[in-house]
């Protein structure tokens, strides 16, 4: 049990609550396949600018090469994947964290 | 007579001066709204998300991704583009993991995570000692470009040119705190984003607005052909690409001076939304200079490598006195002054941004609460400002010691390394283990540390003798290798230590859902 400004909360017992624990399970949802395709897309990346030098330099769209392309789909990537989490996060995260704090602010003693 | 300039250039140093003016202008102004500790280091949390995206993207492109990424495309092609592509992957761990959680539950600095959950005073003294190698490392490095590169840009002396960028660095940090450093970034970073576009639409013009047609021209000009447009001609082996772009890719979540601008806004929804601005910058910023590096290739000639000097690292200056009508015109003179002075900003704003970082390691971390506990907010800002004099006045002496030969990227390539091998895993896991504890920490910050510095001397970089004979390491970044020695740092520790009953329930639910947060300070009068 610790204070913030006048109010005590019991932490450990919020963090049990049906309320955060449906948070922090939403956030998962997102995070967990996210980082996932960061993960195998990026990793993947970067084998094969080490390993596969040949076949990066073979030319896919005109003149671009598969390394070109394969970068320019990870800037793509990162821009998908920001704008996704935040609109996650809008809809279906701050709701639920929303809950969590007014049952945290309920509950205090 | 002393000596201040080799052949002064007119015109980029009226250029750099008009910087000069508006930056501090800006600074004294913001001198007058700085008085607390939250406005000194967290400019009163009052900036907004896309501001921040703004100040992110201008404390992050640093002259080493502007004329070191272009730079080394133009040399080697494509593994140049390498660290390019990482340095932007890397907000993808730092907005789903650390950004809202830094917000919610930190006040100045990455050690306030750490702090929350484990024993404060050694957990604070490993993560500023993480935040300071880092800072110290990756400071001396930017010092040495600037005076580098306005000694060839402007003319003047080496020497000068680190004291004048490093004075006015300070004037910044001492005076106008993180409010003028917030801004000064937001202006390097329009006038840096607006100039590589120019500069890239220029030379898509160029070449009839065709990326093919810019493809094929560079890869004719680099005498590669198509190798030019793939991966291998700058990294020596398959792994040092790997290698180099893990540490890149995971660096930013470690970087201190990136962390501590999610302090400044009002709330964990604009400290995502401030990621996600950066994130659209930063992307903007890459696929540009892509075609900034390629133009230099398709457009310099023959004479661009000698030009270009070290590193390739004045392509983009010398494209753009090309695509202005080239040497000698008035087109061509005044496109160059504008690309250096651009250039010359991004220095400027992104060693701001560390000396801050360093300052509230040193004052906010280690002065008030290890040092002296309970310290009152004064003398917490007043210790802050004398850290930054004083981290600021060491880096300067340094670079000018080091002068400007020195290799500064082996210094780059461990300050993230450190940062991802030191910092990184120590925070992740201190949000995500519910076992961590503070021997982890400090044996993992101890780990990553320890294991870069050492791996670096001894890599090709640095161990004498001629690169390509090597070192006793044979990467040229140790990433690949300290990463893991950091997190198994971490595990080691906690496991052969006896667990804490710390508050990690507090900071879970803390830094979840934003309870008891540090709120936005209101403005108010004096």
């Amino acid at each position: 049990v610790k204070t913030i400004g006048t109010t005590r909360h019991d932490w450990d017992a919020l963090e049990q609550t049906s309320e955060f624990r449906e948070l922090v399970a939403e956030r998962r949802r997102f995070v967990l396949p996210a980082l996932a395709v960061f993960v195998v897309w990026f990793g993947g990346f970067l084998a094969l600018a080490g390993y596969a030098r040949g076949f990066m330099a073979k030319q896919v769209i005109g003149s671009v090469t598969w390394a070109y392309l394969l970068a320019l789909s990870l800037i793509v990537m990162t821009w998908a994947i920001a704008y996704a989490y935040l609109r996650f996060s809008e809809r279906r995260l701050a709701p639920l964290a929303e809950r969590a704090r007014e049952r945290g602010e309920g509950d205090a003693s | 007579v002393i000596v201040v300039a080799a052949s002064v250039k007119a015109l980029p140093l009226v250029v750099f001066g008009a910087v000069l003016a508006v930056t501090l202008y800006v600074t004294w102004w913001a001198s007058r709204r700085t008085r607390t500790a939250t406005d000194f280091w967290a400019a009163g949390r009052g900036i907004s998300a896309p501001q921040n995206g703004l100040a992110i993207s201008g404390d992050y492109m640093s002259a080493a991704a502007f004329l070191g990424v272009s730079g080394l495309i133009f040399l080697y092609g494509f593994d140049g583009y390498v660290t390019g592509v990482a340095a932007l992957v890397s907000f993808i761990p730092v907005l789903l993991l650390l950004a809202e959680r830094l917000r919610n539950a930190g006040k100045f600095t990455m050690a306030d995570m750490l702090a929350f959950r484990l024993n404060e005073r050694p957990a604070r003294s490993a993560a500023a000692v993480g935040t300071i190698c880092v800072v110290a490392f990756y400071l001396v490095a930017q010092m040495i470009a600037a005076g580098a590169l306005i000694e060839a840009l402007a003319g003047l002396k080496f020497a000068v040119a680190v004291l004048i960028t490093g004075a006015v660095m300070l004037a910044y940090v001492v005076f106008g705190g993180m409010l003028a450093t917030t801004w000064v970034q937001i202006i390097k970073a329009v006038l840096l984003l607006s100039g590589v576009a120019v500069l890239a639409v220029w030379t898509l013009g160029k070449v009839g607005f065709s990326l093919n047609e810019l493809m094929d021209r560079a890869a004719k000009a680099s005498g590669e052909g198509e190798k030019y447009l793939g991966p291998g001609l700058f990294f020596a082996k398959p792994l040092d690409a790997v290698s180099t772009g893990l540490a890149f890719a995971l660096g930013t979540a470690g970087l201190p001076h990136i962390l501590m601008r999610f302090f400044t806004v009002p709330d964990a929804k604009a400290a995502r939304g401030s990621a996600g601005w950066a994130v659209l910058f930063i992307g903007l910023f890459y696929v540009l200079v892509m075609m900034v590096g390629l133009g230099s290739r398709a457009l310099l000639g023959p004479n661009g490598e000698s030009l270009a000097g070290d590193g390739g690292n004045l392509a983009a200056p010398y494209l753009a006195q090309t695509l202005g009508g080239g040497s000698g015109t008035a087109g061509g003179d005044v496109f160059f002054a504008v690309i250096s002075a651009v250039a010359f900003a991004t220095i400027l704003a992104v060693v701001a941004g560390l000396v801050i970082a360093a300052s509230g390691a040193v004052a906010h971390d280690l002065w008030s609460n290890v040092v002296r506990r309970g310290a009152s907010e004064q003398e917490e800002v007043y210790v802050g400002r004398i850290a930054a004099g004083v981290v600021g006045a060491v880096a300067i002496v340094l670079a000018i010691f080091a002068g400007k030969e020195f290799n500064i990227q082996f210094l780059v390539g461990l300050a993230f390394s450190v940062a991802a091998s030191a910092n990184f895993p120590a925070l992740l896991l201190s949000v995500v283990w519910r076992r961590f504890n503070t021997v982890g920490a400090l044996t993992g910050v101890a780990f990553g540390l320890v294991s870069s510095i050492g791996l670096i001397i001894l890599s090709p970089t640095v161990w004498p003798g001629p690169d390509s004979e090597g070192g006793p390491f044979p990467l040229s970044n140790p990433a690949v290798v300290t990463i893991p020695l950091g997190f198994a740092g971490c595990v080691l520790g906690t496991l052969l230590s006896s667990p804490e009953e710390r508050t990690f329930d507090e900071l879970r639910v803390r830094s979840e859902t934003g309870m008891g947060a540090e709120a936005q300070e209101a403005v108010g009068p004096a």
